[in-house]
Parts: C-alpha cells; sequence; structure tokens
C-alpha cells in the first residue's frame, strides 16, 4: 500500500535538504568560511529535524496499517532512512562537541547518496520500495524495537570512525611535514603543459583546507572513540541478534550470511582495537589501525547491503516484501 | 648488599621478562599460544575462513558449485571441506586455536590484572611529568611533609585512592578512581570463553528431534504433523498432539500469522495442557523447545455429488510435482479415479485462459481434475483419460452431471523440536562479555600522579593527569585541588 501522498512531499524536502546540506560543505573544500560551515549545519538540522518528524509519521501510517505500534524498520527504505538520520545525528553531536566541520565533508554526502537511493524508490521498485508493507511473522516481535536501533547505534558510530579515518590519511603526513598529497598523487600523470602553478594552486587550496581539520593525534582518538561505542554496540547487536534467532527460529547461531558477514566485520573491529593496544602508537601503526578502520566500513557496508542483494539467507528480507510476480504456467 | 667489585653484577628488577633462551620450551610454547599477535593472526584467519563460507554458498551440490565456480574451483571446495566450511577439521582447529589462546592469554590477563588491582606499585617516570598534557606545578612553602598531607587531603576529598612512594629527595604519588576497569579485558575474555564452553556443551547436550512426514526442501530437522496427529519426544518424557494449524495472509498474500494449538501428553498419554506455538513464541516443556518453523500443504478436501445426488467427499495428500489420486463411484456399482495433475498454491487465470500463480503462498489453491473413466487397464489408455477442469473455492467443475468441488486445503505443520543446554551458559557469557566492555571501555578510569620536590623555597608540586584521557576530564579534579592548595596553574 502506498505511503499516504504528503509524506513523499516531506521526503522530497528532505532530499532536497540533503542534497543542499551536502553542497554547502563540499563547499568547505574551496571556501573555508564559517558562517558557511554554520549555514550547512543549519540546513543540516533542520532536515534531521524533518526526518525524525517522517519518521514519526512513517511510524503512524504503518500502525494505521498493520494494526499495532513497532519501530519504523521493517524494510531496506524505512531502515535506511532510520540510519541515515541516525548517522546524521552521530556527525551533528561530533561537530557540535568538536568543531570538525569539515568532516562533513564526507559524511554530509554519503548520507546523501543513501537518502537519494530511498528517494529514488518507488512502489515499482522492489530493491528500496516506500510503499507501507505488513512485517512477516518473524518480525512481529519486540525484538525489532530493540535489536534494528542498536544497529543504528552501531553502525552510525562506524561511519564517523571512517570519514575520521579518511581525515587521519590525509592529515597525518601533513603534520608528519610531508605534507604534498595533490603533488604526490597527481605527479605520475604525463601532462602535456605546465602543470606546476595548478598543483601547487591544489596543494595550497588542500592546505587551507586541513587547517581547518583537527591535527592527526587528535583525530586519532577521536576514531578510537568512535570505533569504541560502534564496537560496543556491535557486539550488542550481534547478541541481541543471536538471542532474538534463538526465539524466532530456533537458533542462535545459524551461520547465514547477515551473521557471518557481521561476525567478520566485529572481527576487523576487534582486531582494531587489539593493534590499538599491542601495536603501540608510532605514526605508522596508528596509519594501519585507520585503513583498518577502512577496512572494516566496507565489510560494514557488505554486511548492511551487499549481503542482502547478493546472498539469500534468513535475512533477505530487507528487500522488499511486496514482490509478487504473476508467472503463467 | 652489592659488592664493590671491579665488573658490578647486572642487577634485574624482580618482575622483570626474562629473555627468550633463557625461558624453556613449555615457556615459549605458553608465550607462543596466549599471545597478543597470535589473537590477531587468528581472529584475521577465522574471518577469512568466515568470508569464503559467506560468499560460497553452503551445502549445495557439487553440481552447484561446478556451474557457478568451473571445475578446478569446485574441487578445491571439495578437497577444503568449504561446501560446508563451518564443519570443516580446518575451521574446528582454528576455532580449537582461539579457544586455546583465549583460555591461556586468560591467565596472563588475570595474574597481571590481580597484581595491578591488588599490588599496584608507584610509577616513578619523571618524564611523565614533563610530557603530560595537564598539569599543575607550584612551588609551595613549607616542608615536604606539609605538603605531602595537604596533597593526600585533597586526594581524599576528590576520592581517589592513592599510593605514595619515595625515591631519594622525590616523592612519588600515584592516584587513581575507577580502578575496576582494569578487570574489563578479563571479564570480556572470560565471556567469550564462556561462549565457547556453551557451544561446546550445545553440541554434545542437545540436537534436534524429529520425525514423521517427508519435510520440504529445505527443512530436514523439521518434524511435519497434520491436525490430529502427535509426536512423542522420549528425550523429553513427552509429546504433544497438533489440535488446529492456522494460517493467515495479508491481502498481498504476505503471511501474517502461523499458529499451531497443540495439546502436550504425558507418557502415559494423560493430557496436560494446551499452548499455542508461533514464531517468536516457542513452547518450552522439560528444557526442549518446540518452534513454529514451517507449513506446506497437507490433503486437499473436496466433494462430488454423484448421478443418484449422495454427497461423497474425497481427502487426497498433496503431492507437489506428482499426480494425485482418489476413488470416484459416479453410481452404485460403478468406479472411477479422480486424478488431480495439477496443484496450484495461489492460482490465477489469465484473459487468455492460461493460468499462473501470483505467489508461492497456498492463499487461494487452485487443482486440476482429470477422470479415469476405465480403471481395468493399467496405465490407463489416454482416450479414457477426462477433462474436468479447474477447481478452487469458488470455481466447481461437473462431468456428465457429476459436480465436483474443492473444499479446503489442509495444511501440514512443521516443527523445529530442540534441546540445547549450552544456550543458558551462551546467554549467560553475553551477560559477562557485556559487563567486560562497559568495565574497559565506560568505567571512567582516572589517573593522577604527583611528585613533591623540596627546594630551597619550600617544596615543589606537580601534579599530572593521564596522558591517555582528555585534558578537560580532569577539569574539575585539578580546581579541587587547587583549592586545598592554592595553586594556579
Amino acid at each position: 500500500m502506498p505511503q499516504p501522498h504528503y509524506m513523499d512531499i516531506i521526503y522530497n524536502i528532505i532530499w532536497g535538504g540533503y542534497l543542499l546540506a551536502s553542497l554547502l560543505y563540499l563547499s568547505l573544500l574551496i571556501w573555508q568560511s564559517v558562517p558557511l560551515a554554520k549555514t550547512a549545519k543549519a540546513v543540516l538540522i533542520i532536515t534531521v529535524v524533518l526526518q525524525l518528524i517522517f519518521i514519526l509519521l512513517r511510524m503512524r501510517a504503518d500502525r494505521n496499517y498493520v494494526g499495532f505500534w513497532y519501530a519504523p524498520l521493517a524494510n531496506l527504505f524505512e531502515e535506511a532512512t532510520c540510519l541515515t538520520f541516525a548517522v546524521s545525528v552521530y556527525y551533528l553531536v561530533t561537530e557540535s562537541f568538536t568543531n570538525f566541520r569539515a568532516l562533513g565533508t564526507i559524511i554530509v554526502p554519503l548520507n546523501t547518496l543513501l537518502v537519494t537511493w530511498c528517494a529514488l524508490g518507488g512502489p515499482g521498485n522492489s530493491a528500496m520500495s516506500y510503499s507501507l508493507e505488513q512485517p512477516p511473522p518473524a518480525l512481529r516481535s519486540y525484538w525489532i524495537d530493540i535489536h534494528v536501533p542498536t544497529h543504528l547505534i552501531a553502525y552510525s558510530a562506524l561511519v564517523i570512525a571512517f570519514g575520521l579515518a579518511i581525515f587521519y590519511l590525509i592529515k597525518a603526513p601533513y603534520d608528519r611535514g610531508s605534507g604534498k598529497l595533490v603533488t604526490g598523487f597527481l605527479s605520475w600523470i604525463p601532462f602535456g603543459f605546465r602543470m606546476n602553478e595548478l598543483l601547487g594552486f591544489l596543494e595550497g587550496k588542500l592546505s587551507e583546507f586541513l587547517s581547518w581539520v583537527p591535527s592527526s593525534d587528535r583525530i586519532d582518538k577521536m576514531i578510537y572513540r568512535a570505533v569504541v561505542i560502534g564496537f560496543s554496540f556491535l557486539t550488542a547487536l550481534i547478541m541481541l541478534g543471536a538471542t532474538w534467532a534463538e526465539v524466532s527460529w530456533g537458533t542462535y547461531w545459524g551461520w547465514d550470511p547477515k551473521e557471518t558477514s557481521a561476525l567478520i566485520t566485529w572481527i576487523v573491529y576487534a582486531v582494531y582495537l587489539h593493534g590499538r593496544f599491542l601495536l603501540g602508537w608510532g605514526t605508522k601503526q596508528r596509519t594501519l589501525l585507520a585503513v583498518l578502520c577502512i577496512v572494516g566500513f566496507a565489510s560494514l557496508m557488505f554486511t548492511y547491503l551487499g549481503v542482502s542483494f547478493l546472498l539469500p539467507g534468513l535475512h533477505s528480507y530487507l528487500r522488499s516484501l511486496s514482490v509478487f510476480n504473476v508467472k503463467l504456467i | 648488599m652489592i659488592q664493590n667489585t671491579a665488573e658490578p653484577p647486572v642487577l634485574q628488577k624482580p618482575g622483570a621478562k626474562q629473555t627468550l633462551l633463557e625461558k624453556n620450551f613449555l615457556d615459549r610454547l605458553w608465550d607462543f599460544f596466549s599471545s597478543g599477535q597470535m589473537a590477531i593472526w587468528l581472529l584475521s584467519l577465522s574471518g577469512l575462513s568466515v568470508l569464503i563460507g559467506t560468499i560460497v554458498e553452503q551445502n549445495k551440490s557439487p553440481e552447484k558449485y561446478i556451474r557457478t565456480y568451473g571445475p578446478l574451483i569446485a574441487q578445491l571446495i571439495q578437497w577444503f571441506h568449504i561446501y560446508d566450511l563451518y564443519h570443516s577439521w580446518w575451521f574446528e582447529i582454528i576455532m580449537a586455536f582461539i579457544c586455546l589462546n583465549l583460555f591461556l592469554s586468560n591467565f596472563n590477563r588475570a595474574e597481571k590484572v590481580l597484581k595491578k588491582y591488588y599490588h599496584a606499585s608507584v610509577p616513578m617516570e619523571p618524564s611523565y611529568f614533563r610530557d603530560a598534557p595537564a598539569k599543575l606545578t607550584q612551588n609551595v612553602k613549607g616542608g615536604i611533609q606539609e605538603a605531602c598531607l595537604k596533597l593526600e587531603n585533597s586526594f581524599l576529598k576528590i576520592k581517589y585512592n592513592f599510593q605514595k612512594e619515595q625515591l631519594g629527595d622525590t616523592t612519588y604519588y600515584y592516584a587513581e578512581k575507577g580502578k575496576l576497569t582494569v578487570w574489563g579485558s578479563l571479564v570480556a575474555h572470560i565471556g567469550l570463553l564462556l561462549l565457547f564452553v556453551g557451544v561446546i556443551v550445545g553440541h554434545f547436550s542437545g540436537g534436534y528431534f524429529f520425525g514423521h512426514y517427508i519435510p520440504p526442501q529445505g527443512f530436514d530437522r523439521t518434524t511435519m504433523l497434520l491436525p490430529g496427529q502427535s509426536y512423542y519426544i522420549p528425550e523429553g518424557d513427552f509429546g504433544f498432539t497438533l489440535k488446529r494449524f492456522v494460517a493467515r495472509w495479508n491481502k498481498e498474500r504476505i503471511p501474517t500469522l502461523y499458529r499451531s494449538t497443540v495439546v502436550v501428553f504425558n507418557r502415559r498419554g494423560k493430557d496436560l495442557f494446551t499452548s499455542n506455538i508461533e514464531v517468536n513464541h516457542p513452547l518450552v516443556y522439560h528444557n526442549v523447545k518446540i518452534y513454529q518453523a514451517t507449513y506446506t500443504p497437507g490433503y486437499i478436501v473436496g466433494h462430488y455429488t454423484d448421478l443418484n445426488g449422495k454427497k461423497h467427499v474425497f481427502r487426497v495428500m498433496v503431492q507437489q510435482g506428482g499426480n494425485m489420486f482418489f476413488t470416484i463411484h459416479p453410481q452404485k456399482g460403478k468406479e472411477w479415479v479422480g486424478m488431480i495433475n495439477k496443484f496450484i498454491p495461489d492460482i490465477v487465470f489469465g484473459p487468455d485462459g492460461q493460468v499462473g500463480s501470483f505467489s508461492k503462498e497456498p492463499y487461494n489453491p487452485g487443482i486440476h481434475l482429470l477422470l479415469v473413466t476405465n480403471i481395468k487397464k493399467m496405465p490407463p489408455d489416454p482416450k479414457s483419460i477426462k477433462k474436468v477442469g479447474w477447481l478452487t473455492k469458488t470455481l466447481t467443475a461437473s462431468y456428465h452431471g457429476i459436480q465436483f468441488h474443492f473444499d479446503k486445503l489442509v495444511l501440514v505443520s512443521g516443527f523445529e523440536i530442540k534441546r540445547d543446554l549450552g544456550v543458558p551458559i551462551i546467554f549467560t557469557s553475553f551477560a559477562v562479555i557485556v559487563l567486560g566492555v562497559i568495565l574497559t571501555f565506560y568505567t571512567p578510569h582516572k589517573v593522577i600522579r604527583a611528585q613533591i620536590v623540596s627546594n630551597p623555597n619550600g617544596s615543589q608540586i606537580v601534579i599530572a593527569a593521564s596522558r591517555r584521557d582528555r585534558e578537560q576530564n580532569y577539569e574539575k579534579d585539578f580546581n579541587s585541588i587547587q583549592k586545598v592548595f592554592q595553586l594556579k596553574s
């Protein structure tokens, strides 16, 4: 059943809000202006408030359709909407506490990509349908209100850790005084004309931008904090999932692709935390750990989307439920 | 006492680590299997194995692997047992090594934790005070004794436990709060070990109990029961009878409920109680759990009216993909055979008379009925096979005045019956792991170190916060200390 039309309009406004916020944050790459950053943050806050209203409206619409209240997390559209909301809230809290505005240049566009996918979905789009759907019996449980929101906290923290890890890898060479990133990356291109001025200009721009970025030491500590939160909730997520599976499927662990993929992600971050204590605090070691954070993010995305679409399993209901084919015999 | 010789003996601190050569083989083996590096390697290896197991679909036929990956990789999948990776010998070896590593490292960890918790020594490193991000330095009038007393009072005021040690002219203090955090890592790792114990206990103590009827593909551990059928579980010393099975679907043909009402009876056959089993609501009795796992079409119930106007009921067991037969008496002394050659779970008729299915759910089933009028010759002569047509709940068909009706489809309920005594251990391990994670990461462990040195004007006090912590975490504590000392940072 399609959701009420006014909700489609609200979602399109949210999409517009994300696009605008992304544009404003990306502008910080060129113009490092405080009013611009404040405007970007204001746009994001308004969008996030709208998204919260949308989620509450969706909950009410689900309740009217299904007959009982539950967290709107029963299909990919609802789930992705809540995840983008959680990531934005986590980002805004991080920005408010650390004043690390440049982080928005990675996190907000990344979030916008997922919102765009949601917005381009539709009743006929089996992957991302925003129709109201009846959850199957397995999802008709209070566990959905516990297990899935835990994943929102875990994933949003680890998405932030990913953004921070990218910044660490860019900023660390600059802090060491060996930072010639643009020149370093582009010098191998066989340009047929003099590029020194352009490369110098880009290098200068990047330096200006990086002056908005905290020191690599501080970023490293922020990554650790985000990973600790993400890992803790990922652990809780796996345990809650196992408990639910024991109640619902009769086995706490069925080696389902979603479970095994979540386990891989958990292992990557467990290695990160062990590495943090074992490898020491040198720059090389911390660079390695930042790379591990990026690997962890890739694993996280594979767990989130890859498994749902590529590998059949018990968690396949994350895809839209309303796929009916009239197959003539 | 150290003797004054030409070559002074090398002094070794009591707790100093032995070098590799000084260790015997067992010690080295212990160190190898309990090391953090080993943990990282094993975690990485298990992660890689699980990744392979995630990508390669498990428990498929060899033909499927050959089709998907080609003969060479399919051969490798066969050799290395990758088709059932999680039960392969090498994966179980990795798991065993992880257990061993956890077990041994927990001993090492426990030793350190106990020492740290009960017999902590005061670290005396002047460099610590030089590099600390948050510190207070001030010269104060008065002797060392007075300064020490004030400092100790201030530690008590901010509820820090402290120890002090004297080294030459310098007095060192080590004060801390939230010391429980040192247990965190040990508790979390004990929880993980307990998890493995739970899995092992479950492996040896439990299992699935199943029987009756042929379960559908993919449900090989399932007990299938028709309404009225019973199943006795000797391991649980009780049995149950399926009284009723209800499946409901919404307008979009998605199942919204499947519920079995069962009557539990004891070994003497006495009914004990009635219970509803649904998805997310298993029946737990005598350590045995009964889950609602699946359902499948069981038998078709219909009726026909013969040429004399008499009503006959027929029941036919559903055999997916095969013909189903029942006897028909068109009139007294005459016998035909009804043959259902097609069963469509959710039938739809196309505009040009084609037949299709909306879904796999038995939402609106349809059967295609044929009649064999000459049953003396088997297999029947094609000429004696007469087409009756499609029957649904709303569609009837007739042949020479005999009217056929499809009344209902009785579903078979599928249960998973399981006993796993490891589950309580596993849930306990979850609680222990959570406790460990909270202690490790969320119990604020604050450490303040101080050194007091006498100088010509009195004493110099340097107070430094932990280097691993944020400066602002200590702001309040430092202010309290300042108030006692009236120091300025």
